[in-house]
């Protein structure tokens, strides 16, 4: 197994970090995304990735909870891929806050590994003005290489694992470094399974690995064993692949110059699928009439479909006209894929429906993408959980490919709401107050019993009185972490509308929460 | 079409669940409160649904126009400010011969032009297998009102629902 010799430039938690430097608000922030925090800063004490954001408010009251903004994270970033793109001829960025380059030239130009990433991590920090931390790290593979960024950024020196050392490094690290390339899922999976290292993952061999995993089993044992997770070709793609685009006038608007672009990008994934590839990495060349050149690769481990080709394409122009690079409108546009892997049954990302239907279906994921943006159209898949919100994940349609989908499994969880399930789940949990026939706030013992029969929820000014209640079902979550554990109990209740005409009444049932003392309607049975 | 009433979700949920176990392509339009259990459990296959969350109200038309264009099934909320959408979308539902439901998910009763070629709309009639401080939600019974504009003589049932 071959594996290249890459630098990774990092920084942490990019999203939360760049939200920070973009406000000057000097507050931890965390980024939360479908009411999970996706990112955070590091001086958000208690706060981790995952956590739902109510939770994380309760633990952390100073901490400032934004939106995920790709946009913000591209351009925050932008001076760090200046930077860097001043030392090297090709870089690639992935998603923001990492760049990924081949040392093979850098490094005969600046005299060896620790040079280059010495290099590399002063004009990083240098573009950065030390407001934000950054690592840099240089070793076989994307992995090591990310992993050794990771520590660089905490100890603030550059990182280099000697050429052949990663996948013994790598080896004896707990299969959690995964946790970004393959899920939680799946780390939880291993571990359970008695896989604690990466070690014990390669040793299983790449047979014993796809029988079980199928095609994951492959990238678990090439990720396991230092390799990148998805082989790049052998040899590279024939040239005839690329395609180039040219304008019969130089064109200076970036919208015209992507929308020009996209008949192009079209007919080449289509050109990829009919032999059978996806592009999971491709070179994009701008020229303008003046004769200047802006190149930039682009990585999507999952596969790149056109319409993330055109996003990273207008990307790429946003930045240089930014930097003031070009002085004359963009005359062509070279699209070159790089790395191309075989289409498999995970194949994500290229949209190759085999049914009209789907392929109707998928035309129009990706325009309700391009109106609204890709985050904003999502398909649901079953994650588990105890609370009703917790049992799908949304995906983002447009790297989960439609016609790969198939039926959903669900099972019940221990733990969770009897069936039927709530038809309503409110996406904002609504604070109300539960009490007795007394008027006084119902409350739970340590041994789960209400402190009297609940008679009346109150809604800001509305009163309702409640005809029927079940449970209180406690729920205790991660009882073992102290700063992470959740205790809540829960109740179904019945209300009616007291006020209303006895003609115009009826009763509603819904979820009612209590937690930290306070009760919450969570959801509805609608 | 309508679906409205105290069990607009539940109904709304049985409506299109076939459609999608037969393979047929369903897209929820800013409707970010339905519970995607619940639906499951309901018939629906999760797997031909494809969940788009506009920013506002303003751009959730232009989403439903454009899910029209390729899904057979598209379900939204009906509309509270813009009311003349719906008669913008009308000609765009029959022109693809699809089928566009409005779901009313929290009773707000805003009627627009041209009325719904098919109302349904629920009433709870009591609760099912909870009492105070016992048992649980194991269903309700619920009249259901089918009306409208393409419904010659409206009819009226009494059902027993598990949701």
């Amino acid at each position: 197994m071959t594996v290249s010799r890459v630098a990774v430039v990092l920084c942490p938690e990019w999203p939360a970090v760049a939200a920070r430097l973009d406000s000057n608000d000097p507050s931890p922030v965390a980024v939360v995304r479908a009411n999970r925090v996706v990112a955070r800063t590091d001086d958000a004490e208690g706060i981790e990735v995952g956590m739902r954001r109510r939770e994380a408010q309760a633990v952390a009251p100073r901490l400032r909870i934004v939106a995920p903004n790709t946009g913000r994270d591209r351009y925050m970033f932008e001076p760090v891929v200046t930077a860097i793109g001043d030392h090297v001829a090709l870089l690639e960025v992935g998603e923001p806050g990492t760049i990924v380059l081949a040392t093979r030239g850098a490094v005969r130009h600046f005299g060896g590994d620790a040079a280059l990433a010495d290099r590399l991590h002063s004009a990083a920090r240098d573009a950065l003005a030390d407001r934000a931390a950054v690592g840099v790290g240089v070793a076989d593979g994307r992995l090591m290489g990310a992993l050794a960024a990771r520590h660089s950024a905490a100890i603030g020196t550059a990182v280099v694992v000697p050429a052949g050392e990663s996948r013994s490094r790598l080896a004896s690290l707990p299969v959690s470094v995964l946790t970004d390339e393959v899920g939680p899922e799946m780390v939880s999976l291993l571990q359970r399974l008695g896989l604690a290292t990466l070690g014990s993952v390669a040793e299983i061999g790449v047979s014993m690995l796809t029988s079980r995993f199928g095609s994951t089993g492959v990238e678990l044992h090439r990720l396991a064993s230092g390799a990148d997770r998805h082989p790049p070709v052998a040899i590279a793609p024939p040239p005839a692949r690329a395609t180039t685009l040219r304008f019969e006038h130089p064109v200076e608007d970036v919208h015209q110059v992507v929308a020009s672009a996209r008949d192009t990008v079209e007919r080449l994934a289509d050109h990829l699928l009919t032999e059978g590839v996806a592009v999971v990495r491709v070179a994009i060349t701008l020229h303008t009439d003046h004769g200047e050149q802006n190149d930039r690769a682009w990585y999507e481990p999952e596969g790149l479909s056109p319409i993330a080709v055109l996003e990273r394409l207008r990307w790429q122009l946003e930045s240089w006209v930014a930097a003031r690079g070009p002085t004359s409108g963009i005359v062509t546009v070279r699209f070159a894929p790089l790395d191309v892997r075989p289409r498999s049954g995970r194949q994500l990302g290229l949209w190759g429906a085999d049914a009209a239907a789907d392929d109707a279906a998928g035309r129009t994921v990706r325009r309700l993408a391009a109106l609204l943006g890709s985050d904003a159209v999502r398909v649901p898949e079953w994650c588990g959980g105890r609370h009703p919100d917790e049992a799908f994940v949304l995906a983002p349609a447009l790297s989960a490919g439609l016609d790969a989908r198939r039926p959903i499994e669900s099972r019940t969880w221990r733990g969770a709401l009897p069936t039927p399930s709530p038809s309503i789940v409110y996406d904002e949990p609504c604070g109300v107050r539960v009490v007795d026939h007394e008027g006084v706030h119902v409350g739970v013992s340590g041994r789960h019993e209400l402190s009297a029969a609940p008679a009346e929820l109150r809604v800001g000014g509305a009163r309702f009185t409640i005809r029927a209640w079940s449970g209180p079902w406690p729920v205790e979550e991660r009882w073992w972490d102290a700063r992470r554990r959740r205790r809540m109990v829960r109740m179904q209740v019945v209300v009616v509308d007291e006020s209303r005409p006895p003609a115009g009444r009826t009763e509603e049932a819904f979820v009612v929460v209590l937690e930290r003392g306070r009760w919450w309607i969570t959801a509805k049975y609608g | 079409m309508w679906c409205g009433g105290d069990a607009a979700a539940t109904l709304a949920a049985r409506l299109v669940a076939a459609a999608t176990r037969a393979g047929e392509w369903v897209a929820l339009v800013d409707l970010a409160d339905v519970g995607l259990l619940a639906a499951r459990e309901q018939g629906v296959a999760l797997e031909r649904v494809v969940v788009v969350r506009p920013p506002d109200e303003a751009s959730r038309w232009a989403a439903v126009a454009t899910a029209l264009d390729g899904f057979p099934i598209v379900v939204c909320p009906p509309p509270t400010r813009d009311l003349r959408a719906p008669s913008r979308l009308s000609a765009r539902v029959h022109a693809h011969g699809g089928v566009l439901v409005y779901v009313d998910l929290h009773g707000t009763k805003t009627s627009f032009t041209p009325s719904p070629d098919m109302v349904v709309h629920s009433r709870t009639l009591d609760w099912l297998g909870i009492e105070a401080g016992a048992g649980h939600v194991s269903g309700r019974r619920v009249t259901v009102e089918v009306s409208g504009r393409r419904v010659p003589r409206p009819t009226r049932h009494v059902l027993e629902l598990v949701g």
